[in-house]
C-alpha cells in the first residue's frame, strides 16, 4: 500500500454528474446517457505534483441526499471528499452541503472541495453567484462541466493539493 | 454455515451458496503482499496480465481501515464491471479478502433506481418548465396590465381632449347661433357669421374624425334624434357651397322625404359621413361637379356623394377604406382617415358605405343606413311638440366655464325661463337645495363635485324638477351614468341649442 494514497469521496445528490466527472477525470471519456451508481465505484489516478505524484483513490459513490448506514461505510478511511451539486438544481446544493456536515460526523475534518457541475447549462443555472461567492469564503469551490472538461483537473488537482 | 445441517443439506446449500456468491479468498501478509488466492479469479478479472492492478485496487479499497479492523464494504463495482460484496479478515499476519458475487443484486437494484432517479429528474425538470411557465405568465400578464394601463390613459386623454374641445366648440357655435338669430339680416354679418361657423364645423369634424380614429372606431356614442333629410341638405349646402364655389365646381344637396314621417338616427355622425365625403370630393375634383342627394326611403336613409374627379382605378378600390390608404399618383393633402371613418360610422349607425368609380370619369359614393326610429329617446320625440315655457319657470344653469354658462343662460331666457347660474357643482347643489328651480342644467365635468353627484345627492333629498345634464366626454357610459345619476335627459357637447330646449322642456323619462 502506497503511503502516497489518498482515499476521496464523491458525495453529492443522484444525478449531478459524479461518475461523468470521474470519468471525464480519470479516463478523459463522457457519456451523455445517464446510468445511476449502485454502491460505490472505484477509480483512481496518479497526481504529479512538485513534491511527489500523489495517488488518489476515488469512490464514486451512488448519489443521494442523505447518507445511510451503507453509505456511510464507505467513507471509512478517506482522506478527502468531494462535494458535488448540479447547478440547474438549486436544492441539489443543500444536499451536497448536508452531505458534507453527515461526512464531517463521521470522518472528522476532511479535506473538502465544492463542485458546482454542468458549467456548460449555465443558462439554466439556478446557484445563483452570490451563493457561490458566498460558499468561496467557507471552502474551495469550482464550476465545473464532465460534459467539456471545463474546471475537472483543477478542482481534483486543488484536492490533492490539500491532502498532500 | 451451521453445523446443525444434515451433511447432505449442508453439502447442497454449501454447493448453491458457492454457485450464486461465486467465492474468491485472497490473502495477503502484513505488508500488502498478495500470498495466495482461491477461487474464480477470472470472473473478477484478477487473472492474467491485468490481474496484478487490478489486486493492487482492492488493495487500495482499505486505504485508512486499521490493520485489525473488520471490514466489509457491499456492492462495489469492480474494473471489470462486476460487482461485489467485499470483506476484509484480518488474522494477524495479514488479511484475506473475500469478494462474492453481487452482480445480479446490483442490476435489479440498479434498473429500480434508475427508474426512480429519472422519474425524479423528470418530475424537477417538468416542474422548473412549470415555473418558468408561470415566470413568463406573470411577464404577459405585467405587460398585459401595463398595455391595459396605457390604454386607459390614452382613453382618459382622450376623454380630456374631447372635453376641452367641445366645450368652446359649444360656445362658439351657441354664440353664432344666436349672432344669426339677431343680426343675420345684414349682408356681410351674416355672410362673416356663416364663415365662422363653416370653420368651427370643419373644425369639429377634424376633431371627430380624431376621435373616432384613436377611439378604436368607436367615437361618441349615438345620438338619436329625427332626421329631416332638408334640414340635413340645407346645412350641407350652407356648408359646402362656398367651398365649391370657390374651386369653380358646381355643387347641389337635394333632400327627400318619404310620406313615413322622419327617420331618427345620429345627426353629427351622419354630418361626419357628408361632411368627410364631401370634402374628399372637394379635395380630389379640379373641375366639373359635385352632387350630394340625401333621401329618406321610409326604410333607408340613403347618403349619395357624386363627383367628376379622377376616379379610383379598381385595384385601389378594395383599400380605399383603410386607414392612411392614400390614392397613388396624388398629393392631397390629409391623413388618409376620412373614407375609413365614414366606413366605420356608416357601420356603428347599422348601415355600409359603397363605391363605383370610374378612372377619368369620376366616383359615386353611397352610404346606406337603417331608421332607429325603435330606439328613439322619449325625450327626443317630445322635442317635436312646441316647447312653451310657462312663465316664472325657474332654471339654474351650472357649468364651469363661464362663456357656455352665459350662452346656456341667454338661450334659457330668451325661451322664458328665469335662469340662476352657478360655477360648480356645489353651488348648484347649494342653490338648488335653498330653493329648488324646475330645471337643472348641469355639466358633468367640472372641477371638484362632479355633475352626477351633485344630481344624484339633489335625487336623494327628494328633488324632482327636471335635469338636463351636459358632457363632452366621448367615454364609454357616460350616458347611463348621468341617468343613473337621476338626469332625465343627456346631451353631448357641442350641444344643439334647439335640442337643450326641446330637452329641457321634456317629460321626466321612466
Amino acid at each position: 500500500m502506497s503511503q502516497s494514497a489518498r482515499k476521496v469521496c464523491l458525495l453529492g445528490d443522484f444525478g449531478v454528474g459524479k461518475t461523468s466527472l470521474v470519468a471525464r477525470y480519470v479516463r478523459n471519456t463522457f457519456s451523455d446517457k445517464y446510468l445511476t451508481t449502485v454502491g460505490v465505484k472505484v477509480d483512481s489516478r496518479l497526481v504529479e505534483r512538485p513534491g511527489g505524484a500523489i495517488k488518489l483513490v476515488i469512490w464514486d459513490i451512488a448519489g443521494k441526499s442523505a447518507l445511510d448506514l451503507l453509505n456511510q461505510s464507505y467513507l471509512k478511511g478517506a482522506s478527502g471528499v468531494m462535494l458535488v451539486c448540479d447547478g440547474t438544481r438549486e436544492p441539489t446544493l443543500r444536499s451536497a452541503l448536508y452531505l458534507l456536515m453527515q461526512a464531517r460526523s463521521t470522518l472528522g475534518e476532511p479535506k473538502a472541495v465544492l463542485l458546482i457541475n454542468k458549467l456548460d447549462l449555465v443558462d439554466k443555472w439556478e446557484v445563483l453567484p452570490r451563493t457561490v461567492a458566498g460558499l468561496r469564503e467557507t471552502m474551495p469551490v469550482f464550476e465545473t462541466s464532465a460534459r467539456t472538461g471545463d474546471g475537472v483537473e483543477a478542482a481534483f488537482a486543488a484536492l490533492a493539493d490539500l491532502l498532500a | 454455515m451451521s453445523e446443525g445441517y444434515p451433511p447432505l443439506i449442508r453439502m447442497y446449500l454449501r454447493a448453491c451458496l458457492i454457485e450464486a456468491a461465486r467465492p474468491v479468498v485472497l490473502r495477503f501478509d502484513r505488508a500488502g503482499s498478495l500470498v495466495d488466492t482461491n477461487g474464480e479469479l477470472a470472473w473478477y478479472g484478477l487473472d492474467g496480465a491485468d490481474g496484478a492492478e487490478a489486486t493492487g485496487q482492492l488493495r487500495d479499497l482499505f486505504l485508512g481501515v486499521g490493520d485489525n479492523d473488520v471490514q466489509v464494504f457491499p456492492q462495489v463495482e469492480l474494473p471489470n464491471g462486476r460487482s461485489v460484496h467485499l470483506h476484509r479478515v484480518p488474522d494477524g499476519s495479514g488479511y484475506w479478502v473475500i469478494l462474492l458475487d453481487a452482480s445480479t443484486e446490483v442490476a435489479r437494484q440498479r434498473a429500480v433506481q434508475q427508474l426512480g432517479n429519472e422519474a425524479e429528474l423528470s418530475g424537477q425538470e417538468k416542474s422548473r418548465a412549470l415555473r418558468r411557465l408561470k415566470k413568463v405568465q406573470g411577464e404577459l400578464e405585467q405587460q398585459r396590465s401595463a398595455l391595459e394601463q396605457s390604454n386607459a390613459l390614452k382613453t382618459g386623454l382622450m376623454a380630456t381632449l374631447s372635453h376641452d374641445f367641445r366645450t368652446p366648440l359649444t360656445a362658439v357655435l351657441g354664440y353664432v347661433h344666436l349672432l344669426e338669430r339677431r343680426v343675420g339680416a345684414e349682408p356681410g354679418a351674416a355672410k362673416a357669421l356663416r364663415a365662422i361657423k363653416r370653420a368651427a364645423v370643419q373644425l369639429g369634424a377634424l376633431a371627430e374624425n380624431l376621435l373616432v380614429y384613436a377611439s378604436d372606431g368607436e367615437g361618441a356614442p349615438i345620438e338619436l334624434r329625427p332626421i329631416d333629410p332638408r334640414a340635413l341638405a340645407e346645412e350641407v349646402r350652407e356648408l359646402y357651397e362656398p367651398l365649391t364655389a370657390e374651386r369653380a365646381l358646381g355643387f347641389s344637396v337635394t333632400g327627400t322625404l318619404s310620406a313615413d314621417g322622419l327617420p331618427a338616427s345620429d345627426w353629427i355622425k351622419l354630418r361626419q359621413i357628408i361632411g368627410n365625403l364631401v370634402g374628399n370630393a372637394i379635395k380630389f375634383t379640379r373641375s366639373g361637379r359635385i352632387d350630394v342627394a340625401l333621401d329618406w326611403d321610409g326604410r333607408r336613409i340613403a347618403i349619395e356623394v357624386r363627383d367628376t374627379g379622377p376616379g379610383i382605378a379598381p385595384e385601389q378600390q378594395a383599400r380605399i377604406f383603410d386607414a392612411f390608404a392614400r390614392i397613388e399618383g396624388t398629393n392631397a393633402p390629409g391623413a388618409g382617415l376620412g373614407l375609413a371613418i365614414v366606413k366605420r360610422l356608416a357601420q356603428r349607425l347599422g348601415g355600409d358605405v359603397q363605391l363605383e368609380s370610374v378612372v377619368g370619369e369620376g366616383s359615386r359614393f353611397r352610404v346606406e343606413v337603417p331608421s332607429m326610429s325603435d330606439r328613439l329617446h322619449p325625450s327626443a320625440t317630445a322635442a317635436d311638440a312646441a316647447a312653451e315655457v310657462i312663465a316664472g319657470t325657474r332654471a339654474l344653469v351650472a357649468d364651469d366655464d363661464p362663456d357656455l354658462r352665459d350662452l346656456l343662460k341667454l338661450v334659457l331666457e330668451e325661451a322664458g325661463y328665469e335662469v340662476e347660474t352657478a360655477s360648480s357643482a356645489n353651488e348648484a347643489l347649494e342653490r338648488a337645495t335653498a330653493r329648488p328651480p324646475d330645471l337643472l342644467v348641469i355639466d358633468v365635468q367640472m372641477p371638484g363635485l362632479s355633475g352626477n353627484t351633485a344630481v344624484y345627492r339633489l335625487r336623494a333629498q327628494g328633488y324632482t324638477g327636471r335635469v338636463v345634464t351636459l358632457s363632452g366626454s366621448v367615454v364609454g357610459d357616460a350616458r347611463e351614468a348621468a341617468l343613473r345619476a337621476g338626469a332625465d335627459a343627456f346631451l353631448l357637447k357641442p350641444v344643439d341649442l334647439e335640442m337643450l330646449l326641446r330637452a329641457a322642456a321634456g317629460r321626466r323619462d321612466q
